[in-house]
This record gives structure tokens, sequence and C-alpha cells, in this order.
């Protein structure tokens, strides 16, 4: 190594201390220890609440890994989470299995579903060289038929009403079994789980890996000149993605006790669009706070009149492409640019 | 027999249909290569013409009449307004054509409630074929989409609009070179493509629920008849269509209708993979 | 490997755009470490054939062996991972990481011949980019993003490198600079360039093939090749 590529070396972990200590980290920091501390302050009513947004916001966190990275825009990420939900469902109510391997078996079999589901759409479609637009309308078809298929085949799925009766989590380890039923520890453990999610997301993707990913959302053509199975990049991400998106389902559907075909449909796979875009694609902290922006917004608007929801929904699409497309979070980042840019004119 | 007649003329129904819904999308993505998400309200505003035509003493002809129009104004507005400036990002027309598409039946919803709409067929009865008895107004439907689709052919094949619109579609940067105004082919085609949605409208809406939701059932699929029949011509609609429309309509008969809708999306991905340019490429 | 055969060998590839034949029936060999230019003018088929080449293209006819193996509508990615890298006509980096990252993502970390691998630092450091090495390939200038493309490639640790126009829009200066680096970056292993620009071509002063309306139609050193009066006609006559 020499002298210069030490020195540069040096600059940057300054440079990365430096990112430590920067204001956003510190809030971030701030707001978790404040949702760690919740179950001390708050009501059963409010963890549970949060603990559902969390998911949420994890659910959030996979679209972001596959759209902020690959620029493959899913709209139809609620199919997964519903095959997640779905799954856990089914394995606890119908198989009749004793609460530990039931749990762990739906654990597996909703996110393993999700996942295989995603393994066969994009393996025919992205190794045909589908990319893009294709694969968003074919997405969006996915979650269509999905709840088509989730109110239609009711001896499985409960129909419209879904089904009712899922049981908590619970874990057996060396015959020591634990159910997650109380409120408290169940939201620690979802705390636990979204953190840890998005702390080994964070680590691989700020690594030659992420570099890897942005470089064939860049320019594919180049990325594979330079000895890149892209389509196998792009498979691996879209069912990790869908497999996160599964687990926050089976997850989530422990927590309500039931599944409904409003959790696998076109409505929800707006709305986690919706969560990425304010929380800023690609930034995978944003997704939460996204999320948690929304619900709190859609708390305010469903009670002056539920029926204003969709609608806002529809004219913050429309506004998102026009006024902020990297994100409600950007307008601030866009501000400040734009005073830079005029101080360094003026 | 008479099993196998309603089976082919239910068949021949669903596919008719499709053809009307995706023609114009079609031509639109072929076109411009923009998913237009908001396709299906333009149906959902041709089925909500004819309740409105009928609902203030009008009959079914007048609303055939109007919904084409009413469509391509509102495909004209969509445009001039808001797809234009959004050519160079895909994604961001899928994101505010969605939006859009929400708002539309939302603001149905509000003006017009959230029940189903009255509408009726101008005839009724049913008509002998071969032994099976099929209702005359699917028949008078099969016909009237046959009369569209080849008079959609005339006009791609034949007319001046029609060449520039294929000329567009093979190399638009070269159209623009041999002096076609590219932006106004754009804004007559989406108007064209809306036109052709809202009559199908029309057609479909006293065959199922008139609400402000409808139309998504038909973008998803039209979706599909598109991917698998190809962009940017009538031959790949119409052998999208009979394929989309055929499997569902033949399996419909055998299979819950869920089963089948999955039976054709699988089919639809595994096409894909096969022929990526769809049955009858462009 | 196979010493004795010569690194590339390309039979008459030919290359067809619907009615439009942009190659027909070329035929190249390139030796290990040997530097081949290719000019001709615009429009001759030079950027199609190096496509054909690296694979971004398949020849409607023809086939490509390269150190004996048939890569001819072999998958990009092998292509790159058995020797063959490429500089894109137009500078394709990836603007949105930063130097370094560009180089590293393009480590794919095979080494031929039990040569050892370049490193990060080893291709910055030859190719002169350490000091920018953390800025933003987006923000570079036009000649420091062709440099930076030529490390991505040497990163690969090709076996026979593609190059398309290394020195367009370059100023005299930055042209001298990339013939240097070449010599010094790209010593052991096979070039093919293409070029417009005569002064560089001089300079490299290799073997130089012709290019003509997707033809063939000289080959040879580059002081016969200027004293070809056929290849003067269409090509250096209009300079
Ligand atoms: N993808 C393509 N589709 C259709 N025609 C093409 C395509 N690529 C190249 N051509 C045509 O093939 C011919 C050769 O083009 P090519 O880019 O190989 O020329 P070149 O020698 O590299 O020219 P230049 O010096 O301008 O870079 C041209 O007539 C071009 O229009
Ligand atoms: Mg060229």
């Amino acid at each position: 190594m020499s002298a210069q590529d030490q020195i540069s070396a040096a600059a940057r972990a300054t440079a990365r201390d430096a990112t430590f200590a920067r204001p956003k980290f510190v809030l971030i920091a701030a707001g978790w220890l404040v949702l760690a501390s919740l179950p001390f302050w708050a009501g059963a009513y409010n963890i549970a609440t949060i603990r559902d947004v969390l998911l949420f916001g994890l659910f959030a966190l996979s679209l972001d890994f596959l759209w902020g990275r690959t620029g493959i825009l899913s709209f139809g990420h609620a199919a997964f989470f519903g095959l997640g939900a779905y799954g856990m469902a089914i394995v606890t109510i119908k198989l009749g299995l004793d609460p530990a391997s039931a749990s762990l078996l739906g654990l597996l079999g909703g996110t393993g579903l999700a996942m295989l589901a995603a393994l066969v759409v994009g393996y025919f479609l992205i190794f045909s060289g589908v990319r893009g637009t294709y694969l968003t309308i074919v997405t969006l078809a996915l979650t269509v038929i999905a709840q088509h298929i989730a109110i239609g085949w009711s001896e499985v799925t409960g129909g419209d009403s879904g089904l009712i009766g899922v049981p908590p989590l619970t874990f057996e380890l060396f015959g020591w079994r634990y159910a997650l039923s109380d409120p408290s520890q169940f939201y620690w453990f979802v705390l636990l789980l979204a953190s840890i999610i998005l702390l080994v997301l964070w680590r691989v993707l700020s690594g030659r890996y992420g570099h890897i990913l942005t470089a064939i959302e860049d320019n594919e053509l180049r990325a594979r000149t330079i000895g890149h199975h892209t389509d196998r990049h792009l498979l691996t991400v879209f069912v990790v993605s869908a497999g996160i998106a599964g687990l926050a389902g089976a997850i989530y559907a422990t927590g309500t006790g039931f599944v409904a075909p409003d959790m696998i449909g076109l409505m929800l796979s707006t709305e986690v669009i919706m969560w990425v875009a304010v929380g800023g694609r690609g930034t995978l902290v944003g997704p939460f706070i996204g999320a948690f922006v929304v619900w709190w917004l859609q708390q305010k608007i469903s009670s002056i009149d539920t029926k204003l929801w969709p609608m806002f929904i529809g004219l913050f699409f429309i506004a998102m492409v026009f006024l902020f497309p990297n994100g409600v979070m950007s307008l601030g980042e866009r501000g400040r640019q734009l005073r830079a840019r005029l101080w360094r004119r003026a | 027999m008479e099993q196998g007649v309603t089976l082919i003329l239910n068949s021949l129904t669903l596919i008719s249909i499709l053809v009307l819904v995706s023609l114009g999308l079609a031509i639109i993505f072929g076109l411009m290569n923009v998913i237009n998400l908001a396709h299906g309200e333009f149906v959902t505003i041709g089925a909500y013409t004819l309740a409105l035509t009928q609902a203030m003493g009008g009959n079914y002809w007048v609303a055939l009449v109007m919904a084409p129009l009413i469509g391509a104004m509102f495909g004209l507005l969509i445009e001039k307004g808001m797809i234009r400036y959004l050519y160079e990002k895909p994604t961001s027309i899928i994101l505010a054509t969605w939006g859009l598409g929400m708002v539309l039946q939302q603001g149905l919803q509000l003006v017009f409630g959230a029940a189903p709409q009255r509408v009726s067929s101008p005839i009724s009865g049913a008509v002998d074929i071969l032994g099976a008895s099929y209702p005359a107004y699917r028949l008078m439907l099969i016909g009237f989409s046959i009369l569209i689709i080849l008079a959609c052919y005339a006009l791609l094949r034949f007319t001046r609009f029609g060449l520039d619109i294929r000329a567009v579609i093979q190399d638009r940067s070269m159209a623009s070179a041999l002096g076609i105004d590219t932006e106004r082919v754009n804004a007559r085609a989406f108007a064209l493509g809306a036109a052709l949605a809202a009559i199908a409208g029309v057609l479909i809406a006293p065959l199922t629920v008139v609400i402000a939701q409808m139309g998504i059932n038909y973008l998803a699929r039209s979706f599909f008849v598109v991917i698998v029949g190809g962009i940017g011509g009538v031959g790949g609609v119409v052998a999208g269509s009979t394929l989309v429309g055929g499997l569902e309509g033949f399996m419909n008969y055998h299979l819950p209708v869920t089963v089948s809708q999955a039976l054709v999306l699988v089919a639809a991905i595994v096409i894909v993979r096969f022929r990526p340019r769809g049955l009858v490429p462009a | 490997m196979t010493t004795g055969t010569p690194l590339l060998d390309a039979r008459a590839l030919q290359r067809r755009f619907g009615g439009l034949t942009a190659i027909r029936d070329v035929s190249l060999t390139v030796e290990r470490q040997e530097t081949k230019c290719i000019i001709g003018p615009n429009g001759a088929g030079k950027s199609t054939f190096l496509n054909l080449l690296c694979g971004t293209l398949r020849p409607t006819a023809g086939q490509i062996v390269f150190d004996g193996i048939d890569v001819t509508g072999m998958p990009l990615h092998r292509i790159a991972r058995i020797g063959i890298a490429r500089k894109f006509q137009v500078p394709s980096v990836f603007g949105r990481l930063t130097v370094r990252q560009n180089l590293s993502v393009a480590e794919i970390g095979t080494a031929h011949d039990g040569k050892a691998p370049n490193t990060v630092a080893e291709i910055l450091h030859k190719l002169d980019l350490t000091e920018i090495a953390d800025r933003s390939a987006g923000d570079l200038a036009h000649g420091q993003k062709q440099w930076l493309e030529i490390g991505m490639a040497m990163m690969t640790n090709p076996k026979l490198l593609l190059l398309d126009e290394p020195t367009a829009g370059m100023t005299v200066e930055e042209s001298l600079k990339t013939a240097e680096l070449l010599r010094t970056a790209c010593a052991d292993i096979a070039v093919i360039a293409i070029e417009h620009d005569m002064r560089f071509v001089r300079a490299l002063d290799c073997h130089t093939v012709v290019l003509h309306q997707g033809a063939l139609i000289a080959e040879g050193p580059f002081a016969d090749i200027e004293a070809n009066p056929m290849v003067r006609d269409v090509y250096l006559g209009r300079q």
C-alpha cells in the first residue's frame, strides 16, 4: 500500500466516523431508544399498534430493498406479505399441530411460500430479460389474482371473512416452551427482528454487493460486460425481498390473530409503495419512518371520513411524481441543494 | 353439442371484451412505451356514460356514440395534462396514472354513490344457434367487436394517421426526422385508446356490475393480453385475447374462476419466457 | 493454455440488422499480447464488430473462438469472465459510484495464466486515478471517465482488451497520456483498438485492419496501410 493509499484510507475512516456523528444518525438512534422504551410508558393498545406499524415498516423495507436498490418497482408486494400471513394462518389453524411446531412451520411456510412465488415469477421473467415496467405490471396482476384466490378459495382461505384464531408465536427450545403472548415481549421481539434485518441489509448494501446492485441499476449491460450475472443478482434480490415481506406478513398475522383478503390485495400493495416513497426510496430506514408518518396521516384523514383516504392516496401519487420524485424526506435535501447551488453561483 | 356451442360463445364474448379493452392499451404501450394504469377507468367511464344516459331517459345507442367522445376527451386531457411531461420516466407514469385512477374511482363514487349503477341492454331475448339458445345481446357484442377490430385494422393500415402511428412504433426518432409530429401522434393515439376502452365500457356494462372499481379487473387482464400477444398491432391483441380469454373461458367451465385466473397468469408468465416479444411481435 | 493457436480467432463473421449487413464476412486473428488497430470511416461497422467479439451482439453467421473456446453466443458475463474486456465508445462508467467503487465492482477475481489478479490500488496507481479515487464517477471530466473505463476493463483481468475509440473527444495531451497509459497498463495483454485519430494509430504503429461498409478491405502494418491507395481513397483521403 502506498503512502497515498494510506492517507486516503485514513480519510475514509474519518469520513465514516463523521457519518456516524451526523445528526441523522443521532436522530435514528434516539428514535430507536424511544421505540425500545415504549412498553414502559405506553398502554397495551398503543404497543400493539406500534408493533403493527413496525411490521409494516419491515414490509416497506423489503420493497425498498428491491425498488430502491435495483429500480424494479413491484406493484404487488402485498402478494408476498399476504402469502406470508395466509401461510402462517393456514398452517397454525388448519393443520392441527402443537403450538410450537405450528409457529415454526408457519413462519417457514409463510416465508417460504412468498419466496417460492417470487422465485417462480422472477425466474421466468427476469431470466427472459423482462425488466422495468413489464415486471411492474406482472406483479400488479399477481396481487390482483392473489386477492381473488384469497376471496374465492374459501375452503382454505376462509373467503371474504378470512381466517380467525392465529395463535401467538410460540417457541420451544430444549423442552422449554415460550409463547409471545405478552404484548411488551412480542413488541420487543418485533423491534429486535426489524432492527436486525435493517442492520444486516444496511451492512450488506453499503459494501461491494450494494455497489454491484447500484451498478446494475445504473447500466445493466455494462455490469454484464464486467462479468456479473445480473439476472441472478436481480432474482436473488427479488426473492429475498419477497421473503422479508412474507416474514413480516407471517408475524403480523400472529399479532392480529386473523388474516383477511385485504392483507394480500392491491390496496396494501399501493400503500406500501407510499410508505417507501414518503420515507425515501433507497434509504432503508426511511420506509419505517414512512410507515409511521402515513399511518398517522391515515388516522387523521380517516377520522374525518374514511372515504377520503383512497382519494388522498391517489392525489399523493400524482403529487409525488411531479413534486418530490425522490420521496417526501428529500424535499428538505432538495431545498438545501438549491440553496447551496444559489450560494455557489453568487 | 349444445354445451359446446355455449362454451365457445361464452369464450368469444370474453375474447371480444378483452380485445376492445386491450386494443387501446396495446397501441399506447407500443407507441409510447407508456403503461397507463388508469386505462381501466376509461372502461368505467364508458359504463357510467351508459348508466347516466339511461338514468336521464336516453337510450343505449346514444350512450354508445357519446362514450367514445367522452373517453377521447378524457384521454386527451390526461395526455396533455400529465403523461406528456413524463415520457422519459416510465415508472413515474405508472405511479401517476395509478394515482389518477384512484382519484377517478373515488370521484365517481363521491358523485354517484357506492351502489352499483343500473344499466339495461338494448335488446333482450335469445337466439338459437346450432341448438343452443344464446342471449342476443352477447351476440351483438361479439359482432360489434369484430366490426371495431376491422375498423382499427383499416385505420392502422390504410390511413395517414395509422401510417404515422406505425412509423412511430417502428422508430420514433426516424419518424420525427421524416417530419411526423410525434407529439400529435401520441396525443391522438392516447385519445383513440381511451375511446376504444370507453366503447368497451358501454358494451360490457349490461353484463357486469357497474361500480367505480370495475376497471381494475379489466386492467390486469388486458395487460396479460398485451404481454402475451405482443405490442403494437391488432394481430397481437387478437392473438393475446384469444389465448387469455379462450383459456379462461374454457377453464371457467371446469374450474373455479380463481383457479383459472391463476392458471392464466402462470401461462402468461411461461409464454413470456419463451416468446419474450409476444406471440405476434410488432 | 493452447500456445501456437491465436488467442482470438474470429471466423467469417457476419451481422445483419434487418436489410442492412453491418459486418460481412470479416475474419480476424489476434495473438497473445498483440495489439491491433481497426480503422474505417463512420458507419463502417467497427463498433458492431467489437460488439460481436464481446458478446453484446450475436453474429448472424460465423464463429468466434477465444483461447480454444467457442464463445459464439455465450452469455456476456461468461465471456467477460474468460478474459475479454470492453471499453465502450460512449464512456459508460457507473455515475452513482465513486471511482474506487467502480473499480471494485469490476473486480471479478479471476486471474489467468497464473498471474496475480489486479487490485484496485494497483489500477488506481497505474491509471493515475488515485487522487480522484473517492470522487463520484458521474462528476469526472470526459478524459478521466475514459481512463476509469479502461481501469474497469483491466480489473476483470482480461487476456484481450477491446477499446472503442479510447481517445475520442480528448485533447492532444490527453490522447498522448492515454497512449502512454495503455503502454504501461496493458503491456502484457492483447488489445484491439478502434481509432479515428491517425496520430494515435501512428504512435501505436501496430498491425492495422481497415473496415469499409462492413467488409475488411485491407490489413497490414500501419505504414503499408497508410501507403495503400484504396485505403487513402475510402478513409485517409477525407482527413
Ligand atoms: N443496433 C443496430 N440496429 C440497426 N442498425 C445498426 C445497429 N447498430 C449499428 N447499426 C448500423 O450498422 C452500421 C455500422 O455501425 P457501427 O456503429 O458499427 O459503425 P462504426 O464503424 O462504429 O462507426 P463510428 O465511427 O461512427 O463509430 C451503421 O450503418 C449503423 O447504422
Ligand atoms: Mg463506433
